[in-house]
């Protein structure tokens, strides 16, 4: 069992990781916004965090998740608001 | 045909193959020619059947191919390494009779199949009475097509008398990259220097052996050439000119190329399974903007799309539907850059990326990408993304052990410097699985 705290620390440690390749400072926050018109990543960053942390996860728990599928769209409280909604949806499907 | 046999005779006793390290004059190839001949005709092949001749440049094998042109046969031509993949090559072209080549002997041998080598393109070569080719193109859905050709069109250039410089047969006996520079070095009397490895150490030692003058080569074996510093370890000041063609070549290979040969002119061509070498002439020696054509050769571009009349152009495939347009023009499916007379080739339209809504050529990610050090091979591609549409991956083989996260820091950040945001490669694969083919040609996915 992947525990949230271990989960956010990924996200962190990708959202580092994007900072130092592009130069920028996403804060490391757990509202910090991932999507939408106030959110500071573009999609490009956004896809590039996504899939960092989805690589992160497959090394960490063995298996691959995809977290930005059709389904993760068509919630009706969007995963990708916060850091912190983001690690709660990726907890439901490692459980699942 | 009977003016290539007939230069045979007129070469006489110069070199025409050095194969095994042991040289063939004309004058044997011709004897080889005639006994060919013979054994295709008592072996019962009669003009215009469909004939598979698998071997590689030996000197029987050549002499094969020869008698089977004179004898009106379609040849389709195979590696002596045919593989099990590649049957199927046989029946979509209807072959009926096999020749093979025992490639370490040179001896000969006759089979049967059980086909009748009908298609209505066969047709038309038959009532020509001519010659036939069926050579095959990967293809990018990966089912071989098969072209046919009227062999006499593609033979005619070889008429003119050109200046033969030595040259190492590098390219495949089963493409027309090899047979063009085969047929072009017996036509001018040169000699036809065959290899059995294609090693970048071992084409070294050949040249530096045979004083070899011209490289017909992948742009990925130059590249794996530079990397093994393989030229460093041979005299190779015999080079007077290297081509490249097959596949687009990165700007940042082609730079270290120049800068290993300085005194070396290089020059891109273009060739086609479905019409031919044409002649090219590249902008400079570091430039990737080649002019293309020549005579029999006629190019435009349709919206940035490469289309080509010539007179040596396919009669069609087997096997696909018609790649020429309605007036006669083909397709080649190549996305390119128009600067005056000048040409630059971006890529195949079928290997774009489509970043939402933005191109990416592959071809220009993995020129970037080639400029960073430790690179030993990169394929760039596409992969379905449900925020994007597709992002951009890159597979990378390093030359030697770097710790992924390093390198992938690294490699995004030259990427920045150098494109834009939707370019840069978002999933980055490290695998120490070589990325060519037997060929030396990228193999893209």
């Amino acid at each position: 069992m992947i525990d949230k705290n271990v989960i956010v620390e990924i996200i962190f440690q990708c959202i580092e990781d994007i900072n130092n390749e592009n130069g920028i400072d996403i804060a490391k926050d757990l509202n910090t916004k991932l999507f939408g018109s106030d959110s500071e990543l573009d999609s490009i960053l956004l896809v590039n965090l996504i899939v960092a942390v989805e690589e992160n996860i497959e090394e960490l728990s063995g298996k691959y998740i995809p977290i930005a599928d059709e389904r993760a769209f068509s919630l009706e409280d969007s995963p990708f608001k916060s850091i912190e909604t983001l690690a709660d949806y990726i907890k439901v499907l490692l459980n699942e | 045909m009977n003016a290539l046999i007939e230069k045979l005779k007129e070469y006489a006793e110069l070199p025409a193959i050095i194969w095994n390290d042991r040289f063939y004059s004309y004058n044997e190839l011709f004897v080889k020619c005639n006994e060919a001949l013979e054994f295709i005709q008592q072996n019962g092949v009669n003009e215009g059947e469909v004939v598979s001749l698998i071997g590689d440049f030996t000197p029987n094998t050549i002499a094969l191919m020869f008698a089977l042109i004179q004898n009106n046969n379609i040849i389709v031509p195979f590696n002596s390494t045919i593989k099990h993949s590649e049957q199927v090559k046989l029946d979509i072209a209807c072959v009926q009779k096999t020749l093979l080549v025992d490639v370490t002997n040179d001896n000969y041998s006759i089979e049967g199949r059980d086909n009748l080598g009908e298609h209505l393109l066969y047709d038309t070569i038959r009532e020509r009475k001519k010659a036939g080719l069926v050579l095959f193109t990967s293809g990018t859905s990966g089912n071989p097509k098969g072209a046919v050709h009227d062999f006499s069109r593609l033979l005619a250039k070889f008429n003119i008398a050109r200046k033969s410089m030595s040259t190492v047969n590098f390219l495949l006996f089963d493409h027309w990259g090899g047979l063009n520079t085969m047929f072009h070095t017996l036509s001018n009397g040169g000699t036809v220097l065959t290899l059995r490895d294609r090693k970048p150490d071992s084409i070294c030692a050949f040249i530096e052996k045979h004083k070899i003058e011209l490289l017909p080569a992948s742009p990925t074996f130059l590249n794996l050439m530079l990397m093994s510093e393989a030229n460093k370890s041979y005299d190779l000041s015999s080079l007077k000119l290297i081509t490249y063609g097959t596949e687009p070549m990165p700007l940042s290979t082609l730079e270290r190329l120049k800068k290993a040969f300085p005194e070396v002119k290089l020059q891109q061509t273009y060739g086609l399974i479905e019409l031919g070498v044409m002649r090219s002439k590249s902008e400079s020696d570091n430039s990737l903007w080649v002019k293309v054509g020549g005579e029999g050769f006629d190019t435009r571009v349709v919206d940035s799309l490469l289309e080509i009349k010539a007179d040596s152009a396919m009669l069609g495939y087997l096997n696909a539907p018609s790649p020429f347009t309605e007036d006669g023009w083909f397709m080649t499916g190549d996305e390119v850059e128009v600067k005056g007379e000048y040409i630059r080739i971006l890529g195949r339209k079928s290997e774009i990326i489509n970043v939402g809504g933005e191109k990416v050529y592959p071809q220009e990610v993995e020129n970037i990408i080639q400029e960073l050090d430790n690179i030993a091979e990169v394929t760039v591609f596409g992969q379905k993304n449900p925020i994007m549409g597709n992002i951009v991956c890159a597979k990378i083989r390093l030359a030697s052990d770097e710790e992924k996260k390093v390198f992938v820091t690294r490699l995004k950040i030259h990427c920045k410097e150098k494109l834009q945001s939707f370019k840069i490669p978002v999933k980055i694969i490290i695998e120490d699985e070589p990325q060519f083919s037997e060929r030396y040609k990228k193999k893209r996915q």
